[in-house]
């Protein structure tokens, strides 16, 4: 019973199938919203869970509960909540069943919740299929295009591939070691003075597929693809919510499990995380799309993340943490201010239809304008926060190249961030919009707030977090 | 007292300023001027001051001690004093003559002039130097009511300031202090003596109106009378004395000196002896004779710095004699043409008296203090704006001379006046100059010279201003247009900043194909992931 | 001396409230966007009070940080945001605001989207003023690139500027020069810790490390004055603005690298870096000149203001590289009175130049009729132009003399440049005021009454600043 007790995040989360199903089967009125409050009450219940039970655990060895996992676990679901209640508003203008939204993302945060606290290689390859899956019926979702079909097919084919990768990088080190625990991994690699190349290999399969799921350059194409075409609350999902807990769960991965192996790891990271800064920093230049822009700008912020973990230390980890959560906030007043841009009831996304939205929708622009700036890192601004602990860290680890290639992306971005600045202050207004859901204003308002508090007074939001960090690098 | 008087003459320059014109009131506050002065000067003569300062501290900086100073020794005050006829002078003439030429504003201004003029004279520092020479080129500015003379007027007084300017800085630069007791240390210890030396040269020479710079002085004649009258006498060409007088041991520290002072002041006096000669306007003319008289004062202080004072006394009769030919300007004649307009000299002997006696005074005065040949200059120069003004046939005129004849006895006491306080010695060789000036005077063929008047290439020639604009003015905005399309169209534009551009927009463009090819485009970013991690899988195997 | 009430940052924070305050204010068809433009101007007046206020409270003659106010901010990396301020910090803080306020003068009218521009320019008063009372590296870095955008706003939307590939180039560059000083902060950061403004003067570096920062350091804000190569699109940009407001602060932008030079230069200078002093000072020279005779052939009232400008800041600039603290300070002295030449002069340009745009004709001959345009703008180019009216007269002899002393060759060539820039200026004015039987303007047209006033005042203060210089003085 006790145990039972402690998956009580995890239950709840399950516990929203059937209801939803039901309440879909029969109830007779109900709207877009309705699902979403569904939704809300089961995830509040598993974040309250998730908190009391911060540091319990059922089957540690599988699935372990710490203020590691239970603080990336409480952010994602966080942000989950704000998605929903931000994508209910689309449904709800749109006048559509969020029926199946609401059960694929409170799949896909399930899953994400139990790969969070993964300590076994099997958690992984049970939950990121699932997560691939889940991803793939998220993107098919309303079939208006035929675009649509042909991306989320070819999504479905190169994570079938990858998925294979990772099934044989695990099988590989269950051949070696002869189990999928962490903890048995990291042994072995500790006292191995040299990995064989076939595990070494099956390593890299692994990252592969995470990175993957990253949506880490060269591997990112699909994001880029999935989120020029796809419905907004999709784009938001794949956006927001999925970074925080791929992250977690690759920071516990190469610190905990394959840390020893830095050397051999951080070539192919480094590698990875240049890749990503510069496709993402030029794409988005040559972009008219907005949120393809956007995509590129998230595979350009992936890049800067991996680039901070790369000397796997504390304080890089900790840096990237920070850069991690202030990109969610811009990221998320970005995706915001997309839910504003409604004109004749379409929600728009090329770069035309903002063209001087700033002469009526002067708070919506003025958000999208500290958002993007905060994304810059143009201080006083929060991004200018984490501009500057993750150059720290470059720093501090004399690791000049990577803060001279940091730099230089920065200002291609910065580049591309001016178009859009550009086109909604300087240009005369393109289009008409409609009006915007108070809701949107709300958000948003909610979002800046955060953001003056964190920067005005960082040290609420760091204090405990380092010490959680402290836990999880050894 | 110096003070007081320095202080009386901003105050009533200042109260007329705001209080709008009506002649009764204009009539009262010419006699309340004059009894103000007066008054101050007997107190002064009676207390024989023999030296008088009031000093205020204006800058304390280490570095930089300017204080605000009135007053001087005993010559300085003498000169003060004598420039007061001058000064009843011309707010005679502007308030009588030119009542419609808002004779306020002309006389405040005049005013104005001795004011600055006893606050350059009394400098001890450079700043309050430099201060006083702009203001005696900003007064000078504010009398010009001709936009075109405006133009050249401060143009020319803007390079004089800014060549004083750069010299007194070097001299700063050297010494660190801007007092002018440091400035034998600056002789002895510091550099670009000839720099310095030929900067304020330059200076002196605009504000005076040289030759090669006196354009903007004889363009004047196109003002009023009195106007131009002011400008000429009281505004630069005066500022550029004292400057000479104030900076004489630093300038005359150059081993090219000498040699190029006496040049410019031969050349200037010959060539404003053409000028008189050659230019038809009388006013011209005049303005020639002032020049030659500066050039002259230049002659004297470069000789003796103390000159200076001898130039000044030698100023208010200079005035008189400018005034002397000044009634007959006033014929109708907006721009009096010599050639065509001339008095009979019977019919007006007493103007013609007048222009003697006045110029017999400035013989007197200078005979000791001149050299003989540019008495003679003098002389000459007089005798043929005389002889042009004068003739036998009489020219259609409007007659004045009623109204002219009350104010003849006020000009002519106040020269016999100022005569009289000094002292009064004949010599011989003066006799005979004036004799021959009043010869030549009654007798040089004017006929020959009016010959020149018909000859426009000489009338309204203005080779200097051609030869500017060719040789300086042209070069500069051709350099201008040169380095414009060498260095930012070329060299930034085209190069650097397109080279650039270029090279990023030429990245954009292949990642934009590259990602916009579908299926190959993913499998083609998949082959890539590949192979970083085949290549670095081989690097694992080699190390 | 320590803030008793956080003075320091009420005059950074007050901007900034007025400018939310702007934001949030309602402004339709009937205000026009009068109702903003009063908001703007009351919080400037307030802040200038303010300013005023810090004056009486801190000791003048002091060379030191006074009113320091520390806060905390991060752990990882601990930084913290510290304010201070001196007299010449302060002088060149209500130098910006009334820089502003007499733009705003010109602006007055404006009804093009006037709300963004006084939120943009309140934005912009509040990082600058940010920027000069920073006490130490990291609030001197943020400041000093958080004011980028607004000045990149303000232009792109009021700047009139025709080609918007210039508008990128100028904030991208300027933002280049910015994360170069972000890696220099970096770095002394690594070595030292939080540094205070005061002591990076005294900090000892070496080898490569040392080479790195001060030239990351130099370019950083070198970029922001027109010199040579940055010249181009900073002239480009400020010769193509229309908006005196948006001109006056672009024109601010080398002010803050002036600023910057005088606090991050070290207190000595080692003998291997003269030749690159040496030149510095003959590209300085050269783009003086260079600017100034482009200035004289150019018939457009806006370069001839901007050549003027040029001359100026490389003035300064070079008289910053002297290394002598009593240039150093009689430039910050010389600053009070240059920007606010400027900014009338630019004011009543502007002015002219729609007056053109309405008459349909040129601007020949424009001030004879109207007398109160044409009394402010003469003695505005004659202050422009160093006679003995402001402050600037005093205070350039100062600096051009050492200068002089220094080198008398770019010396000479320095003040070569001054008179040409000074020469296009009176070319301009004449121009205006050439005799025209047919007088264009009519007595209508005149700069309104308010204006005036604000011209009055400012004439004054500028002949105030000549009678009393350098009233702050040290007496050592």
């Amino acid at each position: 019973m006790q145990n039972l007790l402690m998956l009580l995040p995890e239950i709840s989360l399950i516990s929203y199938f059937p209801v939803a199903f039901i309440v879909n089967r029969y109830r007779d009125n109900k709207t877009a919203k309705t699902f979403f409050t569904l939704s809300r009450f089961f995830l509040l219940i598993s974040i309250l869970f998730t908190v009391i039970f911060y540091n319990k655990s059922v089957i540690p060895n599988f699935m372990l509960n710490s203020q590691y996992s239970s603080m990336f676990k409480f952010l994602t679901y966080i942000s989950a909540f704000v998605w929903f209640y931000l994508s209910s508003k689309w449904f709800l203008n749109k006048n559509r069943t969020s029926y199946l939204f609401y059960m694929v993302g409170m799949g896909m945060v399930l899953f994400l919740g139990v790969m969070i606290s993964a300590q076994n290689l099997v958690v992984l390859m049970s939950c990121i299929p699932l997560i691939c899956i889940l991803t793939y019926t998220l993107i098919k979702q309303h079939w208006d295009e035929d675009k649509i079909k042909y991306i989320a097919r070819n999504y479905l084919f190169l994570s079938l591939i990858f998925i294979t990768l990772l099934y044989s990088g695990c099988f590989i080190i269950k051949y070696y070691i002869g189990s999928f625990n962490y903890h048995l991994i990291k042994e072995y690699i500790n006292s191995t003075t040299s990995v064989p190349v076939l595990f070494y290999t099956s390593l890299l399969m692994i990252l592969s597929c995470i990175l993957f799921m990253m949506s880490v350059a060269p591997f990112h194409i699909w994001f880029v693809d999935v989120v020029s075409v796809s419905i907004l609350p999709v784009c938001g999902f794949l956006t927001l919510i999925l970074p925080l807990a791929y992250l977690s769960c690759f920071i516990s991965l190469i610190i905990n499990v394959f840390g020893n192996l830095q050397n051999q790891i951080t070539p192919i990271l480094q590698s990875v995380a240049f890749l990503s800064l510069f496709i993402g920093a030029l794409s988005a230049n040559g972009e008219n799309n907005i949120r393809r822009l956007f995509a590129y700008c998230s595979v350009y912020n992936i890049g800067f993340i991996l680039l901070g973990i790369l000397s796997f230390g504390y304080g890089a980890v900790l840096s990237s943490f920070i850069y991690t959560i202030i990109y969610i906030m811009a990221m998320m007043g970005i995706y915001t201010v997309f839910l504003g841009l409604k004109s004749r009831g379409d929600y728009r996304s090329d770069l035309y239809c903002i063209s001087g939205m700033s002469e009526v929708k002067p708070y919506i622009s003025a958000a999208f304008l500290v958002f993007m700036v905060s994304l810059i890192g143009v201080p006083p601004l929060l991004g200018f926060w984490g501009r500057l602990s993750l150059i720290n860290t470059l720093v501090v680890e004399n690791r000049w190249i990577e803060a001279l290639v940091v730099m230089v992306a920065i200002i291609i971005i910065a580049n591309a961030f001016l178009h859009i600045i550009r086109k909604i202050y300087f240009e005369p207004l393109a289009i008409s919009f409609d009006r915007t859901d108070k809701a949107i204003y709300i958000c948003l308002f909610i979002n800046l707030l955060l953001v003056i508090i964190t920067i005005l007074n960082p040290s609420y939001l760091l204090n405990d977090i380092e010490a959680i960090f402290g836990t999880v690098i050894k | 007292m110096v003070l007081q008087f320095f202080l009386s003459l901003l105050t009533v320059a200042g109260i007329f300023m705001v209080v709008p014109y009506k002649r009764r009131i204009v009539w009262l506050w010419l006699l309340f001027t004059i009894t103000v002065c007066l008054s101050v000067w007997y107190l002064y003569d009676m207390a024989n001051v023999a030296r008088q300062i009031i000093e205020y501290k204006w800058i304390s900086y280490p570095h930089l001690r300017a204080d605000f100073i009135i007053g001087g020794d005993s010559p300085i005050l003498s000169s003060i004093f004598n420039m007061i006829p001058i000064l009843f002078l011309f707010l005679w003439m502007n308030l009588t003559f030119f009542p419609k030429d808002t004779s306020l504003s002309a006389s405040n201004i005049t005013l104005l002039l001795l004011a600055t003029f006893i606050y350059t004279l009394s400098s001890q520092d450079n700043i309050q130097l430099m201060v006083g020479s702009c203001c005696f080129s900003i007064l000078g500015f504010y009398l010009i009511n001709d936009s075109n003379l405006k133009k050249h007027f401060i143009l020319y007084s803007y390079t004089a300031e800014i060549s004083i300017f750069t010299a007194l800085a070097v001299i700063y630069s050297q010494v660190g202090n801007i007092n002018f007791n440091d400035l034998g240390k600056y002789i002895r210890i510091g550099k670009h003596h000839d720099l310095v030396s030929l900067l304020l040269m330059v200076g002196i020479f605009i504000k005076c109106g040289t030759f090669l710079f006196q354009n903007y002085i004889i363009e004047l004649n196109k003002l009023n009378f009195n106007r131009m009258l002011i400008i000429s006498l009281l505004s630069s060409p005066l500022s550029g004395l004292i400057i000479f007088y104030k900076l004489h041991s630093v300038i005359s520290a150059s081993s090219y000196f000498t040699s190029t002072l006496n040049t410019v002041v031969v050349l200037t006096s010959v060539w404003s002896l053409l000028g008189i000669i050659w230019r038809d306007s009388l006013k011209a003319k005049i303005l020639y004779l002032n020049m030659m008289f500066f050039a002259i004062s230049l002659f004297l202080i470069s000789k003796q710095a103390e000159n200076i004072f001898i130039a000044i006394k030698l100023l208010p009769l200079l005035t008189i004699i400018d005034i002397s030919l000044y009634p007959v300007s006033l014929y109708g004649f907006t721009d009096p043409i010599v050639s065509k307009n001339s008095l009979n000299w019977y019919h007006h002997k007493s103007e013609l008296l007048i222009s003697f006696v006045a110029y017999g005074m400035l013989l007197i005065s200078s005979q000791s203090s001149i050299p003989f040949y540019f008495t003679i200059m003098l002389a000459i120069a007089n005798a043929i704006i005389i002889s042009g003004l004068y003739g036998l046939k009489e020219r259609p005129y409007v007659s004045w001379l009623s109204k002219f004849m009350p104010y003849i006895l006020p000009l002519a006491l106040g020269g016999v006046w100022f005569v009289l306080i000094d002292n009064f010695k004949f010599e011989e060789c003066t006799i005979y100059v004036f004799i021959g000036f009043v010869l030549c005077s009654l007798f040089t063929p004017q006929r020959f010279i009016n010959l020149l008047a018909d000859k426009t290439d000489i009338q309204d020639g203005d080779f200097f201003s051609t030869f500017y604009h060719s040789f300086i003015i042209s070069p500069l905005r051709l350099l201008g247009r040169i380095l414009w399309l060498l260095v930012d169209f070329i060299v930034i534009e085209r190069s650097l900043i397109g080279n650039f551009s270029d090279t990023t927009l030429s990245g954009i463009g292949y990642l934009q194909k590259i990602q916009s090819k579908g299926l190959i485009s993913w499998l083609c970013f998949f082959g890539l992931g590949l192979l970083i991690l085949i290549i670095n899988i081989g690097i694992f195997v080699y190390e | 001396m320590n803030s008793p009430f956080a003075l320091l940052s009420l005059i950074v924070i007050l901007p900034f409230l007025g400018m939310l305050f702007v934001f949030t204010a309602k402004d339709d068809d009937l205000s026009k966007g009068r109702n903003s433009f009063n908001v703007c101007v009351f919080t400037i007046l307030a802040n200038i009070t303010l300013i005023w206020r810090v004056f009486m409270v801190i000791n003048e003659r002091s060379h030191k940080l006074q009113l320091k106010e520390h806060f905390d901010w991060l752990t990882i990396p601990d930084i913290n945001i510290v304010f201070g301020v001196d007299t010449f910090s302060l002088l060149l803080i209500l130098t910006i605001h009334l820089g502003v306020l007499i733009g705003l003068m010109g602006v007055w009218r404006n009804t093009f989207k006037q709300k963004s521009l006084m939120v943009f320019t309140l934005l912009f008063l509040s990082m600058s003023t940010g920027f000069f009372v920073s006490a130490d590296i990291f609030s001197f870095y943020i400041f000093f690139e958080a004011m980028l955008l607004p000045v990149f706003l303000i232009i792109g939307m009021f700047g009139e500027v025709k080609k918007q590939d210039l508008i990128y180039r100028y904030f991208l560059y300027n933002f280049i020069g910015a994360l170069l000083l972000f890696s220099a902060i970096m770095l002394i950061y690594h070595k030292y810790g939080n540094t205070l403004l005061a002591d990076v003067g005294r900090l000892t570096l070496k080898g490569n490390l040392r080479n790195y920062i001060w030239v990351a350091i130099f370019l950083s804000f070198i970029s922001r004055i027109p010199i040579w190569p940055f010249h181009y699109w900073i002239s480009s940009i400020n010769v193509s603005i229309r908006n005196p407001l948006a001109f006056i602060i672009t024109a601010l932008m080398p002010l803050t690298a002036i600023y910057g030079f005088i606090r991050f230069l070290p207190t000595s200078f080692s003998s291997d870096i003269d030749i690159y002093l040496i030149w510095m000072n003959i590209i300085g020279v050269i783009t003086m000149l260079f600017i100034a005779l482009i200035g004289f052939i150019n018939r457009d009232a806006q370069y001839k203001i901007f050549s003027y400008l040029t001359v100026y800041y490389i003035t300064y600039l070079l008289g910053v590289f002297s290394n002598q603290s009593i240039i150093r300070y009689n430039i910050g002295y010389s600053l009070f009175g240059f920007i606010v030449i400027i900014s009338a002069l630019e004011v009543l340009s502007s002015y002219i130049y729609h007056k053109e745009i309405e008459h349909g004709s040129s601007s020949q001959g424009f001030l004879c009729r109207a007398r109160r345009l044409s009394l402010s703008y003469s003695f505005m180019v004659i202050a422009a132009i160093g006679l003995p009216f402001s402050a600037v007269f005093v205070n350039n002899y100062l600096i051009l003399s050492n200068l002089l002393g220094t080198n008398i060759y770019i010396g000479m060539l320095l003040i070569f440049s001054v008179f040409i820039s000074g020469i296009g200026l009176l070319q301009e004015l004449f121009r205006l005021k050439q005799d025209d039987p047919v007088c264009r303007l009519s007595k209508t047209d005149d700069i309104s009454l308010p204006m005036f006033i604000l011209m009055i005042f400012v004439i004054f203060m500028l002949i105030m600043s000549f009678i009393r210089p350098l009233w702050f003085v040290i007496n050592e």
